[in-house]
């Protein structure tokens, strides 16, 4: 009896055993079949929205390209870029991240209160000391010029108290201390750390943007105008207005989190409409007159921060009717877009140099404006890896 | 090509499942060798050809000396010959930069060389020809007449580039005949997506913490954190390695195959003599029966069974890389296994088993700091930082964020590296009836194609180094 009851059982369990295979079997095939059919139909795309980057297209079959194993590399690329419902598949895996604890993705991390803080970078050393003697030189060139030197804190930095718990980032107020003393004087400094340090409990930083908002560079001009001596007499009493309720910055894209949330963009305008001077703005390179500093047409692309000054130029000219001879020259990232609207009841004119995308010559720049006094712009992280100011600044001695 | 990659899974594997059983009989090994060599070729265009060369070569050295067999000498020869060639041929392509960088280091001289790059794959290969070659001269195995199965058995995809080291005569059977069925896919297909989930979810994850740490300052490392970027360097080759092999042993069913297996809970050992029973189960094995036991095992004087094992053990360093650190690494086993075999056996069987335990994994970690580091002095200024010796404290901020960041991540490592978890779900599994079961194997696999297709999402995965 206890035998064939035992039998039984094994033959049940066996029976059970294979089953359970063919199961998995079908599960398997299944998958595949889906998956391949899917990608059979699915169109191919240029752009990702979501992830705010240019997809992999089908790489051209060349001999070379075989051979040297570029081709299948690419066509590496181009399949998992490509693949049926790829924005799916991105959602599953940072969720399954977060529920292991991940709080870090693309060098941003996902911090606390809905905050998206960018990694604090690292230097480039060799490329920093190229930048900062080529600053120390071409203040030197004109030493009757005055010159001044912003750096902006990243969020990461000024808000460390919203990073995830225990993280750590690398020490920028160091980094500072290290720049400003390699400037050795030679250029005005303009403390925005302290400026962003007593008004961070206030919105200073887009959460999921790796920008300042308005606000943040609002008390960063308020400092700037300290230094600068500028005449506040000049200002008119601004407002600010909500643009946009539906940003959802690049922080978002590059790392997949908070990527439904959708925070404001303010602009500040004056109340009477007539006490801020006109303003002509030239898009050199792009050969394009506009009167205002805002293009809202970016606002129905991704990325709205777009708006302020119509993103990056490589040299934007612009000329106020301000009651003024100063004229400024700013070398800048991104983060200055948006404060330049404070200067302009300052200076008759403002040339803004992006030294990423331009490749003018700035001795002519200084000898035919007329420039009175030189402000660089930066953020922390921009400055320390940039790559381009050196090149800029040391144009003349190369020609 | 990899097997954890959008290319293999949803374009080089349904194709060639769909020709292979399709095609009759006699179609089904010329279809894998045809799709291995492009498996082969995807990612290495160039060195298919000394793929080629080597198996035409082996296939005549093998019909060379089986047909010398009758006379001793000459099939002798004919070994030597051979094995001669084949270890030249990987020595120049993977050890020529190191000996030669080594020589002008150590000697007066300054040879010039250009290195090159490794073909991947030739050392296990090399040793799966190497098997071949030996078993025909010692007469275990007939000589392959057919050229195509030879290449076959040289080339085939599912373990030609990492292993398990399949020898001749585990598989020389299985190259004619073999059977193929639904219930055996099936089984294949659940060792595929445990392979593919242990290397993309486990390993490319923890891979992550071990990449950040190693990236770091030494004045910023604490001790905690130095154990931990070990730890998790530790999980990430487990995981990477065996999951390789549970994906070759699953896509080894798919097409009829059984693989000896590789990998069998490492981490729980008690001993690192038993650690080596356990990991590379393939390569372990062969070099007991191909060297060690040659060599006399340990049927010798203690002085020739201390010989052996060093040289064994020095051999087994170098097949993983060409660099000092390897063959310090090899060593290191050596001795241990010397120590363990002549005094600390004994004792460590008669304390409790959790002394065993920690005693072991911590040597397997040290090991692995050798392993790792790009030099010797590396290592040991890692080992440096372990052990307290300047560094950034005993616990930092750093630390905790490397923990609490991965929590999960770290329990489900843990308990993938026992025993316990997997035979516990099977047991339960025999008992109950367990409709999730198949939503578990789905969930995995689907969850590894997110990670895979994510891998591009995040161009800056490795940008620190």
């Amino acid at each position: 009896m206890e035998e064939k009851r035992q039998n039984r059982r094994k033959r049940q369990n066996r029976r059970k055993r294979r089953n359970r295979k063919i199961q998995m079997a079908k599960m398997f095939l299944g998958i595949l079949l889906v998956v391949c059919a899917l990608n059979l139909v699915w169109p191919d795309r240029e752009f990702s929205e979501s992830e705010n980057r240019m997809l992999e297209q089908r790489p051209e079959l060349s001999l070379s390209g075989v051979e040297s194993g570029r081709y299948m590399e690419q066509y590496e690329t181009y399949q998992a870029d490509q693949i049926a419902g790829r924005d799916l598949w991105v959602q599953l895996k940072t969720h399954a991240d977060l529920l292991m604890g991940k709080r870090e993705s693309g060098g941003v991390f996902k911090g606390k209160d809905g905050y998206l803080l960018e990694d604090i970078k690292t230097p480039d050393e060799e490329q920093m000391e190229n930048n900062l003697s080529a600053i120390r030189k071409f203040q030197e060139s004109y030493p009757d010029i005055p010159m001044y030197m912003m750096l902006v804190p990243n969020a990461a930095n000024v808000l460390s108290d919203k990073l995830p718990a225990f993280a750590v980032t690398r020490d920028q107020d160091a980094d500072f201390q290290r720049i400003r003393e390699a400037l050795d004087e030679k250029l005005a400094w303009v403390d925005a750390s302290q400026a962003m340090e007593d008004h961070k409990s206030e919105n200073i930083y887009y959460h999921t943007d790796h920008h300042w908002t308005t606000l943040g560079a609002y008390y960063a001009y308020q400092e700037l105008e300290e230094t600068m001596g500028l005449d506040t007499g000049k200002a008119p009493e601004l407002t600010p207005y909500a643009v946009s309720n539906s940003f959802n910055g690049t922080l978002s894209s590059t790392s997949g989190y908070e990527t439904g949330y959708e925070e404001p963009i303010y602009v500040y305008l004056p109340e009477e409409e007539e006490a801020a001077p006109e303003v002509v703005v030239n898009y050199v390179d792009e050969q394009k007159k506009t009167a205002t500093l805002y293009d809202t047409s970016k606002l129905k692309e991704k990325d709205q921060y777009g708006m302020f000054l119509g993103g990056n130029s490589g040299l934007i000219n612009i000329r106020t009717t301000a009651d003024s001879t100063e004229r400024l020259l700013l070398f800048k990232d991104s983060y200055a877009n948006c404060l330049v609207p404070f200067l302009t009841p300052y200076f008759r004119e403002i040339l803004i140099v992006d030294p990423r995308y331009y490749y003018g010559d700035i001795t002519e720049i200084m000898r035919d404006n007329k420039i009175s006094s030189v402000l660089f712009l930066y953020n922390g992280n921009t400055f320390v890896e940039d790559n381009s100011i050196s090149g800029v600044l040391n144009n003349d001695e190369t020609e | 090509m990899l097997f954890s990659s959008i290319v293999f899974l949803f374009t080089f594997l349904p194709i060639i499942l769909i020709l292979y059983y399709v095609l009759p009989k006699g179609m089904k090994n010329p279809v894998l060798l045809l799709g291995s060599l492009i498996f082969y070729a995807w990612g290495e265009p160039i060195y298919l050809f000394l793929m080629i060369f080597s198996i035409i070569f082996n296939y005549i050295c093998g019909l060379d000396i089986s047909r010398n067999l009758g006379d001793k000498k000459a099939a002798r020869k004919s070994l030597v010959f051979n094995v001669a060639v084949n270890l030249a041929v990987l020595g120049f392509f993977k050890y020529e930069g190191f000996v030669l960088n080594s020589l002008n280091m150590a000697l007066p001289v300054d040879i010039p060389f250009r290195e090159v790059a490794l073909p991947v794959g030739i050392s296990f290969y090399t040793f799966q020809i190497l098997s071949y070659i030996i078993d025909v001269y010692r007469g275990n195995v007939k000589v392959q007449k057919n050229l195509l199965d030879f290449a076959l058995y040289v080339t085939m995809f599912p373990q030609l580039i990492a292993g398990p080291i399949v020898k001749y005569a585990e598989i020389d059977e299985q190259l004619h005949v073999r059977t193929e069925s639904i219930g055996k896919f099936g089984d294949g297909a659940m060792f595929f997506i445990r392979g593919l989930a242990k290397k993309v979810l486990l390993a490319n994850t923890i891979g992550m913490v071990y990449t950040d740490v190693a990236a770091m300052a030494p004045e910023d490392v604490s001790v905690v954190t130095a154990w931990l970027g070990c730890l998790a360097y530790t999980f990430q080759i487990y995981f990477d390695f065996s999951g390789y092999s549970d994906m070759a042993v699953g896509l080894g069913k798919m097409f009829g195959f059984e693989f000896p297996r590789n990998f069998y809970y490492p981490y729980v050992s008690k001993s690192i003599t038993e650690f080596w029973r356990r990991w590379h189960i393939s390569l372990s094995s062969w070099f007991r029966e191909y060297l060690y036991i040659p060599l006399g095992g340990n049927r010798v004087p203690v002085k020739k069974h201390i010989r052996n094992l060093l040289v064994v053990w020095l051999l087994t360093g170098l097949w993983h890389g060409a660099a000092w650190n390897f063959v310090a690494w090899g060593l290191y086993y050596g001795i241990i296994l010397i120590i363990e075999k002549y005094f600390l056996q004994k004792k460590l069987e008669r304390l409790p088993a959790v002394f065993g335990h920690i005693y072991s994994l911590v040597l397997v970690m040290i090991g692995w700091v050798l392993f790792f580091s790009p030099s010797l002095g590396g290592a040991w200024e890692y080992l440096k930082l372990m052990f307290g010796v300047g560094g950034h404290g005993f616990l930092d901020s750093q630390a905790l964020y490397l923990v609490v960041s991965n929590l999960g991540l770290w329990v489900v490592l843990i308990l993938a590296s026992t025993p316990v978890v997997y035979y516990g779900y099977e047991k339960y599994l025999a008992r109950k009836k367990a409709v999730a079961d198949i939503l578990i194997y789905a969930g995995l696999f689907l969850l590894s194609i997110a990670y895979l297709v994510t891998e591009t999402y995040n161009p800056f995965l490795y940008f620190r180094f």
